[in-house]
């Protein structure tokens, strides 16, 4: 579908930003009730239990009831909790998900200009050059919520999950990200619009050239270190120990009530939708389509669809396997995905040192110069 | 361009940073001046962002804000007895060195504002363009500093093992097995 430049009096190239803010806010904001209840109902069934089926057709209200229950109910303070740091706890949580959404691209839009040239425009709230950076850098924010909520909670419960989750998260951002580096390696972009771009086309027509099938195979082993550590990012089972509830309670928001609870909540859900993008741009081609003969599905259909594949990953992987303990939880990360993401990096980098034909040395400065004296051209223009 | 005008982000972004600097020093409860730490790398970030150096923008953030810093509240909240805000903040050595930095200051300043600076005329390179240069020069023209800075830090990262981990480890106790256990006989 070609959208003209001009519809009446909008400019179409000028709007999609803001289209792209509206969709990520309401996507985010709209779809978590969604999620909860789809994550009840799919739990139910693998469980072998009903799952919510008392409010609206087949517990589809459930959701909305509990957050019109969650709004109403008193804001409890608890005594000798330090104000200033229990209330901006949540905000810090639920922040930085949806500001790391931003860089996110979704789809693509053909668009025809004025001057009759078809252009293609990335639906992304802002098309940052090192938007796959920008993200992780926001998404290491977001610990501070639950450090902060837990240490803010004067509670020794809270303050075990807090810390628990400092731990955790630093442990496995090492992993995630040199899993990210490697398809940073295949693409030779920061830019996630240009990272997706690359994984288009497919090898004898059939098998998408998306980056988990790259460098013979180590794209797959990148992706699963990738996997394993945005699951513990998120603080989800099996590495839920944060708030793990047989241990601690319910952790870093054991003594949050009401809509503080929901925020923490919701912040969840957001981080969780959040590295899913990255997931799916990174690795599985964003809004490419699986088949070239399927091409004619639209591109925010595909991601979307990739998308809530990985949301039910999530919810099956929590319904099926067992928290960790700490240790092993600890070991995992340290002793197991970090070297096995050390070596993946290397042989990638191997390869793609092996795949670009050589240059002679000192290219590069010359290389430099050709770019800056590019811009320069540019801006005297 | 030297009215209050077009130096009203760098004004903001300095008093961002060195006021929650200053706040980090004084205020009593040490997780709080923990926190207040993110403001101030904030703060350089923005810097950073002024200057159009974007990469370490981010990195900024990544490394300090993201990760150091979380470090940081992590062995706070670890420390036995630190959050008594009874503890006197300062020891007897604080006048000479209060002294001495106060000298230091001057010093500085003396040197910067007596300096002659030279306008730069370097052209803003988008964000990948840096990245890749940034890069090339680390393991190129800069490689033996680069080299030498991860030497340091593994030499850091051996030292803390070395003085974490106790002279004497005691032996993990072995498990008792389930036939060892007197209630154990299958009924």
């Amino acid at each position: 579908m070609i959208i003209p430049q001009h519809v009446g009096p909008i400019d179409m190239v000028a709007v999609i930003p803001y289209i792209a803010i509206i969709c990520v806010l309401a996507f985010v904001l709209l779809l978590v009730p969604g999620l909860v209840w789809i994550e009840r109902v799919v739990v139910a069934l693998i469980q072998d239990r009903l799952g919510p089926n008392r409010v609206g057709p087949r517990g589809l209200l459930q959701s909305i009831a509990d957050g019109v229950k969650l709004f109403f109910k008193e804001d409890i303070l608890p005594a000798n909790v330090d104000k200033m740091v229990y209330y901006l706890a949540p905000v810090l949580v639920i922040v930085p998900a949806l500001a790391a959404g931003a860089a996110i691209p979704f789809s693509i839009v053909k668009i025809r200009l004025d001057s009759g040239v078809v252009e293609p425009i990335p639906m992304v709230v802002g098309n940052v050059n090192i938007g796959i950076l920008f993200i992780l850098a926001l998404t290491s924010l977001q610990v501070y919520g639950i450090v902060l909520a837990g240490w803010a909670s004067n509670n020794k419960y809270s303050l075990i999950g807090g810390l628990r989750s400092s731990a955790q998260v630093i442990s496995y951002e090492l992993a995630m990200s040199l899993a990210i580096l490697c398809g940073v390696f295949i693409c030779h972009s920061l830019n996630l619009v240009d990272i997706v771009n690359h994984q288009g086309g497919y090898w004898f027509g059939i098998i998408p050239k998306w980056n988990v099938f790259q460098f013979y195979g180590l794209g797959a082993v990148a992706t699963i270190i990738y996997l394993i550590a945005m699951t513990a990012e998120t603080n989800r089972a099996p590495f839920d120990l944060p708030e793990a509830e047989s241990e601690l309670v319910a952790g870093f928001h054991t003594e949050y009530s009401s809509m503080k609870f929901a925020i923490f909540f919701m912040g969840e859900y957001a981080s969780m939708l959040v590295v899913s993008g990255i997931a799916t741009a990174l690795w599985f081609g964003g809004w490419q389509p699986l088949f070239p003969f399927l091409a004619f599905i639209p591109g925010w259909i595909w991601f979307i669809g990739k998308l809530m594949t990985f949301i039910m990953i999530y919810i099956w992987v929590r319904a099926t396997l067992p928290r960790l303990r700490y240790d092993a939880l600890m070991s995992l990360g340290w002793k197991k995905l970090l070297p096995m993401a050390l070596v993946v990096l290397f042989l990638v980098a191997l390869v793609d040192t092996l795949q670009t034909p050589s240059q002679p040395v000192g290219s590069h400065v010359a290389q430099g110069h050709l770019a800056a004296s590019m811009v320069i051209g540019e801006s005297q223009r | 361009m030297n009215s209050i005008d077009s130096h009203l982000p760098f004004l903001i972004m300095s008093a961002l940073t060195l006021g929650s600097a200053l706040v980090v020093v004084r205020v009593r409860n040490i997780v709080h001046a923990g926190f207040w730490l993110l403001p101030c790398f904030l703060g350089v970030a923005g810097l950073y962002a002024l200057l159009q150096a974007h990469f370490f923008v981010v990195v900024q953030v990544l490394i300090y804000v993201g990760a150091i810093l979380v470090l940081m509240l992590f062995a706070l909240m670890l420390t036995q007895d630190v959050m008594n805000p009874n503890k006197p903040q300062t020891n007897r050595m604080s006048l000479p060195i209060g002294v001495f930095c106060i000298v230091f200051a001057a010093g500085v300043a003396a040197i910067l504002t007596g300096h002659q600076w030279v306008n730069s005329n370097a052209v803003i390179l988008p964000a990948n363009v840096q990245t890749r240069q940034l890069g090339q020069a680390l393991i190129g023209e800069y490689a033996l500093p680069f080299e030498i800075a991860s030497v340091l830090l593994l030499a850091a990262l051996v030292g803390a093992i070395v003085l974490a981990k106790s002279e004497k480890e005691p032996a993990p106790l072995p498990l008792p097995t389930l036939a060892a256990l007197p209630d154990s006989k299958p009924e």
